[in-house]
């Protein structure tokens, strides 16, 4: 087989190279042309005036710290915690990244097999992802007769990776939450997320569905 | 019997390539540099140079019962309006009315409106809505439709720049992820990048590869070119250096860790698809080298979207 033959990336990444290294050296169009040597009679005297760009204090980042129970299928529920990192897109979008831990133990298995199926009878389990949102309901939560809190529901859809028990799972995170706004810079949340992924558990290779409970604080800058 | 070993092995000419490439990177960043000193001038303010500039106060359209710029507006911030070091912007309704709603959202009720005339501060903006302040105190949030038509204290419309290609166009920030396949498994890819000039920037890449029988972690470092960078379309290619490993399943026999150097070169394309997000496709050429003298070479490409800041 002829190499020359095969289309070949590389030489067209080299290629893509060679052409910006031309387009960069190629010659720039001249400035404007300074008016003291144009052939115009009247120079216009026009003040320069300050323009300042308006800068606008924002917070359309979210930071949250979560805690809840994470339900590992074959092995049971147990407590999580962890952090999510949010940046309000639109109104209606907002991506969204998360990263969770908690402690998995085979506890079940060791009363039939003494040896258990983990290394460890307790092992961490590590899950992040970025995932994609999108505010489905919006509206006000009454609190007594004179308070009106903001409050959104969403669903989210991503994608991450889970690391358990020295394997490293690519990840499916899907799920729904909702977030009641107190003043501007701080909401309390509450999330359900599915994690799918497939783990080898003693030799065969299956889907798992993971469920995720937690509720969070979040601050907004 | 594992994913890495079923794969092509070849062997010096993936690093010669390698080197090839890192070779045309370096005449093409010393290429560059005269490019990057043509800075470009700020789109606003005009000098005494530029074509006659007649005072926008003049030229606007006179709004027949709101005076353009009443004698008691203010025009320098006022002590309360520089808090912390920042100014509080001010603005002057041109429209017939502003609407203020309770929450920054197009579905929250309307509690207020701000007559056309009226000064409002601005003192908070989530995504596309603004907190504004009136002169009685009533705060409310208003959509940057409404806004777009005040005018600043300096008597000129004020700016409430929506996202343009502009904004895509000066980027620095690109974070990310994809999905797709590497050597016909499922791949997942999270990027963060910095563009430190018009067209090189410098990508971070973390790799996840899903196999049967091994899990493929990749992390690499990237120098990359985009030689198109003032189109809203614009190829780019690159190259890099990492790691690559590759961890079998536990429950494997005769399992083997693979954890070594790798190089990889990657063309691509980005997309400003709207707001702050890009879509972006690329292919990649991996070369791990497994030893002295075995190199294994693999090939993935992936989609994803991106969001520049």
């Amino acid at each position: 087989m002829r190499h020359s033959n095969r289309f070949r990336p590389a030489w067209l990444a080299a290629a893509v190279l060679c052409m910006g290294a031309a387009r960069a050296a190629a010659p720039a169009p001249e400035a404007s042309v300074d008016p003291s040597n144009s052939d115009q009679v009247i120079v216009p005297q026009v003040e320069r005036r300050e323009v300042h760009k308006p800068r606008y204090p924002s917070n359309d980042f979210q930071g949250t710290f979560y805690l809840g129970g994470y339900s590992a299928e074959q092995f049971g529920a147990s407590g999580t915690l962890g952090a999510r990192l949010a940046y309000h897109i639109t109104e209606d979008w907002f991506a969204e990244a998360s990263y969770g831990q908690t402690k998995i133990n085979d506890k079940s298995f060791r009363q039939v097999l003494p040896g258990g199926v983990l290394l460890a009878p307790y092992e961490r389990l590590q899950t992040y992802d970025l995932s994609l949102g999108y505010n489905v309901f919006a509206g006000e939560a009454f609190f007594g007769t004179r308070t009106a809190r903001a409050y959104q529901t969403y669903v989210t859809a991503g994608l991450g990776n889970t690391i358990f028990d020295t394997e490293r799972a690519q990840t499916w995170v899907y799920g729904v939450g909702s977030r009641l706004f107190f003043g501007d810079s701080w909401a309390v949340r509450v999330d359900v997320r599915n994690h799918l992924y497939k783990f080898d558990l003693l030799g065969q290779r299956q889907l798992s569905q993971n469920y995720e409970l937690t509720a969070g604080a979040s601050y907004f800058f | 019997m594992r994913a890495a070993a079923s794969n092509s092995v070849r062997g010096a000419p993936g690093f010669a390539r390698a080197l090839a490439l890192a070779l045309a990177a370096a005449v093409w960043a010393v290429a560059i540099l005269p490019r990057d000193a043509r800075a470009e001038e700020p789109p606003a303010a005009p000098g005494p140079g530029t074509a006659p500039a007649v005072p926008a106060a003049t030229d606007r359209p006179a709004a027949p019962d709101a005076p353009l710029a009443t004698p008691s507006a203010p025009t320098t911030p006022t002590p309360d309006s520089v808090a912390g070091g920042t100014r509080v912007e001010r603005v002057q309704v041109t429209d017939p009315y502003l609407e203020l709603h309770t929450f920054p959202g197009r579905g929250y009720p309307i509690f207020h409106v701000a007559a056309r005339g009226e000064w409002v501060a601005i003192e908070l903006r989530h995504t596309d809505w603004y907190k504004v302040r009136t002169a009685t105190g009533k705060e409310g949030w208003v959509h940057r439709s409404q806004l777009v038509s005040t005018l600043g204290e300096d008597g000129e419309p004020q700016r409430f720049a929506d996202l343009t290609l502009h904004d895509y166009l000066q980027r620095r920030f690109e974070v990310g992820a994809a999905y797709g396949r590497f050597h016909s498994e499922p791949m997942d890819k999270f990027y963060a990048s910095y563009r430190f000039t018009d067209t090189l920037s410098i990508e971070s890449d973390f790799e996840q590869v899903q196999g049967t029988f091994s899990g493929t972690t990749l992390w690499n470092v990237n120098l990359q070119a985009e030689p198109w960078s003032d189109r809203r379309f614009s190829p780019f290619a690159g190259i890099g250096i990492g790691k690559f490993r590759n961890v079998p399943n536990r429950s494997l026999v005769q399992d083997l860790l693979t954890n070594v150097r790798m190089s990889d070169a990657v063309v691509g394309a980005r997309w400003h698809v709207t707001d702050r997000l890009v879509l972006r496709a690329d292919f990649t050429i991996y070369t791990a080298f497994a030893s002295d003298s075995r190199t294994l070479e693999y090939h993935a490409a992936t989609v994803g979207l991106g969001l520049f800041f």
